[in-house]
């Protein structure tokens, strides 16, 4: 449709930011679809590919089948990407990849994978059409079936015979009279028929009361029971999966165990004596009374709680496993040497989610965000590596020792520009000094020692420091180059190199005098003594501080913190408190074990938005779900605007001056949080759970207790919410689980909507 | 471009093309200087020859058809500001010059200092609301992630990926009424208020995007384009900006403001070829764009025009160049009195002397002090939009310090 003419306006702004971003011309290749795609046996799926970065946007299609399977196995794309599957389903239902290679850059491609599906069967009549309680056979008539098609009782699956393609036979037992659901699956993912209803007859029925309970561990709860339909109203008690589930007796008085239960949820049932068939149960959730308060302090000093994380830390106290986090071994970087960027991305993201050094680990990560490098600029996996290292190796140290080796880092300086400044003539370049100041020290204006703004009479922000302190540390950072493999070098400067910190150029140091911030740099010292005095001069401005007070709060804790919540940090920073100034580990511990930090009640603008590798790590933690190599998914990140170790400019994925939108809050993250990244996180997290087909087998947890749909939402809540769940969530949650074909698809829904809900988004 | 303009941005644009001023561009720019034969000529009716970036020559053909107009030495400043004035410690300037991160904030609130919470293109509309009363999609859009630029007290601002039509996969499921389950469950969830701010905030994104998808599927793939745009960062933002307008008679927008970007002039080091990649991508996607807002007959209703948060020194500092100040930008569309040079183009020769200057440079590694106010270009701009005297005093603050309120280059 063409536009008619309009009487409207249209703006449009086009903006050319100059910040820092480097690579332009990168090729790149996605798909649509873009999340692994299932199609039935004999079915067509088309996809295509968008090729971005090169005017040649043509793309090779090609297919791969998994390990062990033939060629002629797999079905066949054509050349306009258009996928067509075999007759049979793959073996195992394995799934073959399809791959886009450009065609301008071969090296440059993308994947997704496709799952054969046996056809959808159909379900026409039952035989009987009715039951009465106890052992029944049934007999199924349709099409579509396959050896191994199961027929579903309300989702659960009866002992199925393979009688034809158009019939199947089950036996089974009916405990409860009413209407019964019956679908039929054939093996593999999505192929579930449509369901048929079929009734059971009774007169018994048994009633457990209260319907819904919450108990602490080792709680009891008396319960009670109504038989109607016989004079014989006894009943016999159990629970499911005792003893670890509690106990109950013969007269329906349930003890809780001493430690919640996997889920968190237990069902405790009477059985009618009249038929020793019919059944009433109800489900008891076991509250973990410490969980709210040690999952919030794993979430700020961890990438999320494991179940066993949280075990520990309960048993340990929150200093003692502070400390003992202090005095975990390093997790391993890759080696220099061999180094890739895959490898790189790999280590970063598999050291947050399983290394055993999770406090240092959040530290890297909060660091990376402050001294930001990134490999749209350093390309390759040796330019990246050393900067982790060095963000690694200090976490726990002095933030002098930080920023020293950071400012000599030989992949910082590759990044801001400071090795070989001055080294061949022209002016010292600004770029690091001025970052040095701005982003990882000392911030735009004076700080009070809360963290609030300095002004003047007229209330304008006091700038720290000016255009000359920026030229002036330009001049004292100049002189310095690349090491190599012997450590030394010519007044030419060296190529570049990363192993090792940048190294002094003899004669190329400006030695002129200098003033930074007031405070003089005399004439004639080397390199090193001006770097030495240079960050002395910024190491002790009062600003720094509230700075790293401030920075580390919104990374760890909160968007918000009081000013008194600063000051505190601040003066543990400046060793009031008879610390070194600068201590790391101080700090840490301070922010962590502060009062507002530790307030599990806290206010309404308390709280920070996870990143989306801080949510996806914290749904694989706590879900024991291992993503995979994390440079397979590493091109999804780059659509929730988190590119892996790959900040679009020095300012990190966000900028700590965001605010949320139509807020006064601060919101760093919610910059990186639009509609179209909030989709590309849930498509994200949804391929992460239903992949393999049809549910990831680390959820079986939850399958196995998803008949109770109240128990499964209570499983959810405890295992990623330590049962802080809104009423309003999980009543919406319930209200979908009905229409579901099946438990997998009820585990899948209710962790969909757990995830993407405002209160598992945010950290709070 | 900027060189000559100083800088960095649009248009190395607009280079003196020969003589003394020429002479002093090149002796200024040293490795970067642009030789003669590669710039593209233009012709300002009374400042004469200029020479833009070789890597424009789509903008060129623009210029020449009148329909771009250049706006030079553009910035932030809180009054008109002298040479002499930088050096009193009593006079008003923005705070935070050079830095990106405010600078690009201070661009897109239009306010001279970093605190504002609201954007020259959202405050406009608050203004225009009128317009815009019968419909419900977004009329600020930012593409790929937000822009401060679009949100107003009233207006909100909106962002949107190229070729994204928030489609949740997990509402692609069998039977329809198990998808209808979820996503009504999702509605009721990100609708709710929590008594956490953080939590409604995170929610509020999520219940955008529920209403935005049907709309924007509605409309996918049903536009056609007179020219392809290239397949570029730049090129598929301004392709998704001119589908969305053509779905605009369906919904009764009035009034819209759109932002994209591009990032990567931050050029340190290496200016040279990456000056020439990004401004290329550049040139290419604006002329698909005017294209297609030509062919669909809108085009004096459609303006695209460039900010940035500052240009870059005239001298360089190895293979590039440092922060700057003022900056030179383009004005592209229909209702452009194009052709034509706006504004005071820095004299060259005024570099090599800067102290004895008039009030060009800002010192002496040739950062532009900027003649023209963001306020001006942004007040030419929102009076064609509609926007009376009354307003604009209200959408700029500091209008009222600037004697031209309208530079002049919107019929």
């Amino acid at each position: 449709m063409y536009l008619q003419v309009v009487t409207r306006l249209v703006v449009l702004v086009l903006t050319l930011l100059t910040a820092n971003t480097v690579a332009a011309a990168t090729v790149t290749v996605t798909l649509d679809p873009a999340a692994s795609v299932t199609v039935p046996v004999n079915g067509v799926r088309q996809f295509t590919a968008k090729v971005m970065g090169t005017t040649n946007t043509a793309v090779k299609w090609s297919l791969t089948p998994p390990a062990g399977v033939k060629r002629n196995a797999i079905g066949a794309i054509d050349v306009t990407g258009k996928y067509t599957a075999p007759p049979t389903p793959l073996p195992g239902f394995a799934s073959a990849t399809v791959t886009a290679a450009s065609v301008a850059k071969r090296a440059v491609r993308a994947r997704n994978t496709i799952t054969v599906r046996y056809a959808t069967p159909t379900l026409s009549s039952l035989t009987p059409t009715a039951l009465s309680l106890g052992t029944f056979t049934l007999t199924v008539t349709g099409g579509n079936f396959v050896s191994g098609a199961q027929i579903l009782w309300n989702g659960q699956a009866l002992s199925t015979n393979f009688v034809s393609s158009s019939q199947l036979a089950a036996k089974g037992t009916a405990t409860q009279g009413g209407a019964a659901s019956i679908t039929i699956a054939n093996p593999g993912p999505g192929a579930v028929s449509t369901p048929l209803t079929l009734n059971v007859t009774s007169s018994l029925a048994v009633v457990v009361s209260p319907s819904s309970v919450s108990l602490m561990p080792s709680g009891m709860q008396q319960f009670q029971v109504t038989v109607t339909g016989s004079s014989n109203t006894g009943v016999t008690w159990g629970v499911v999966g005792s003893p670890g589930a509690g106990t109950i007796t013969n007269t329906g008085l349930y003890t809780a165990p001493a430690s919640p239960p996997v889920g968190g949820t237990v069902t405790v049932y009477a059985i009618a004596m009249a038929d020793g068939v019919t059944q009433g149960s109800v489900s008891i959730a076991i509250q973990d009374p410490q969980a709210i308060t040690y999952g919030r302090f794993l979430e700020q000093t961890t990438f999320g709680p494991t179940p066993a994380l949280l075990a520990h830390a309960k048993q340990v106290g929150m200093s003692a496993f502070i400390h003992e986090q202090f005095a975990t071994p390093e997790s391993s970087w890759p080696s220099l040497a061999t180094a890739s960027r895959a490898d790189a991305v790999d280590a970063f993201v598999a050291n947050a989610f399983s290394g055993q050094d999770q406090l240092r680990q959040r530290l890297v990560g909060a660091l990376s965000e402050i001294f930001v490098v990134a490999m749209n600029k350093n390309t390759n996996g040796d330019e990246i590596v050393p900067w982790l290292q060095v963000l690694s190796r200090n976490a726990f140290g002095n933030y002098r020792t930080l920023l020293r080796e950071i400012t000599l880092d030989a992949s910082m300086g590759k990044y801001l520009d400071l090795a070989n400044s001055g080294v061949a003539g022209g002016a010292a370049n600004e770029n690091y000094p001025r970052e040095m100041m701005q982003l990882f020290t000392l911030g735009l204006s004076q700080l009070n020692l809360d963290g609030s703004v300095q002004t003047d009479g007229s209330g304008n922000p006091l700038p720290t420091y000016t255009q000359t302190d920026v030229q002036q540390l330009a001049k004292a950072l100049t002189g310095w180059t690349y090491s190599n493999a012997t450590g030394t070098t010519g007044s030419g400067g060296n190529y570049n190199y990363y192993p090792g910190p940048m190294i002094p150029v003899p004669g190329r140091h400006n030695t002129s005098a200098k003033i930074l911030l007031g405070q003089g740099l005399p004439a004639g010292q080397t390199a090193q003594q001006d770097l030495d005095s240079a960050i002395d001069i910024i190491f002790n401005h009062p600003n720094l501080g509230s700075f790293v007070a401030t920075r580390l709060i919104r990374a760890l804790v909160t968007s918000n913190p009081s000013p008194a919540y600063i000051k505190r940090i601040a003066q543990v920073f400046n060793g009031n408190g008879g610390q070194v100034r600068g201590d790391m580990q101080a700090v840490i511990e301070a922010i962590v074990l502060d009062p507002e930090a530790r307030n599990d009640a806290p206010p309404s603008n308390f709280a920070r938005l996870r990143t989306p590798l801080q949510h996806t790590l914290a749904i694989a933690r706590a879900l024991n779900l291992d993503p995979g190599p994390a440079s397979q998914f590493a091109y999804l990140f780059y659509n929730m605007n988190e590119g892996i170790l790959d900040a679009p400019s020095v300012f990190g994925h966000y900028s700590p001056l965001f605010h949320i939108p139509k807020s006064s809050l601060f919101g760093p993250e919610f910059q990186i949080y639009a509609a179209s990244d909030a989709v590309n996180r849930a498509n994200f997290f949804y391929s992460l759970i239903y992949n393999p087909w049809p549910i990831n087998p680390a959820l079986q947890p939850f399958v196995n207790v998803a008949a109770n749909a109240s128990a499964l939402v209570t499983a959810i809540d405890t295992t990623l919410l330590y049962g802080r769940m809104l009423p309003q969530t999980r009543t919406a949650i319930l209200g979908a689980l009905p229409a579901m074909y099946d438990n997998n698809q009820r585990v899948l829904t209710a962790l969909y909507l757990t995830f993407m809900s405002g209160e598992y988004l945010v950290q709070h | 471009m900027c060189s000559c303009l100083v800088g960095t941005t649009v248009i190395t644009s607009s280079v003196p093309l020969t003589g003394p001023q020429y002479s002093a561009y090149q002796s200024a720019r040293g490795a970067l200087a642009l030789p003669q034969a590669q710039l593209l000529g233009i012709t300002d009716p009374s400042l004469g020859a200029f020479g833009l970036h070789y890597a424009l020559p789509e903008l060129q053909a623009l210029f020449n058809r009148g329909k771009l107009a250049i706006l030079a030495n553009v910035g932030v400043l809180v009054q008109p500001t002298a040479y002499q004035d930088l050096a009193d410690p009593s006079f008003s300037l923005p705070t935070n010059l050079r830095s990106h991160a405010d600078q690009i904030v201070l661009m897109q609130t239009g306010y001279p200092n970093a605190s504002g919470s609201s954007g020259w293109g959202g405050r406009t509309l608050d203004q225009l609301q009128t317009y815009n009363a019968n419909t419900s999609f977004p009329i600020a859009i930012a593409m790929n992630s937000p822009a401060i630029y679009c949100v107003g007290s009233l207006t909100q601002g909106v962002s949107l990926q190229p070729g994204n039509a928030l489609v949740q996969d997990a509402f692609g499921i069998y039977p329809p009424a198990a998808a209808q389950a979820r996503a009504t469950a999702q509605q009721q969830i990100v609708t709710a208020s929590s008594g956490n701010a953080l939590i409604d905030a995170a929610n509020k994104v999520m219940a955008s995007a529920l209403t935005l998808s049907p709309l924007l599927q509605s409309a996918a793939g049903s536009t056609v384009f007179p020219q392809p745009f290239p397949a570029t960062e730049i090129g598929d933002q301004l392709q998704e900006i001119a589908h969305i307008i053509s779905l605009n008679s369906q919904l009764s927008v009035g009034r819209q403001v759109f932002f994209c970007s591009l990032g990567g002039f931050d050029t340190h080091g290496g200016q040279a070829y990456q000056q020439w990649d990004l401004l290329q991508q550049v040139s290419k996607a604006l002329d698909a764009f005017f294209a297609a807002m030509s062919a669909w007959g809108i085009e004096n209703q459609v303006t695209a025009f460039t900010l940035s948060d500052f240009g870059r020194t005239l001298q360089p500092s190895g293979a590039g160049s440092d922060h700057g100040w003022g900056n030179h930008h383009v004005i592209l569309g229909g209702a452009v009195l194009g052709g034509k040079i706006y504004g005071r183009f820095p004299v060259m020769t005024n570099y090599n002397n800067f102290n004895a200057s008039a009030d060009d440079y800002a010192d002496n590694r040739g950062v532009m002090l900027p003649s023209t106010s963001l306020v001006q270009y942004g007040a030419t701009l929102a009076k064609w939009f509609g926007a009376t005297d009354a307003q604009l005093n209200g959408i700029f603050p500091q209008l009222a310090n600037f004697a031209a309120r309208d530079v002049g280059f919107m019929a």
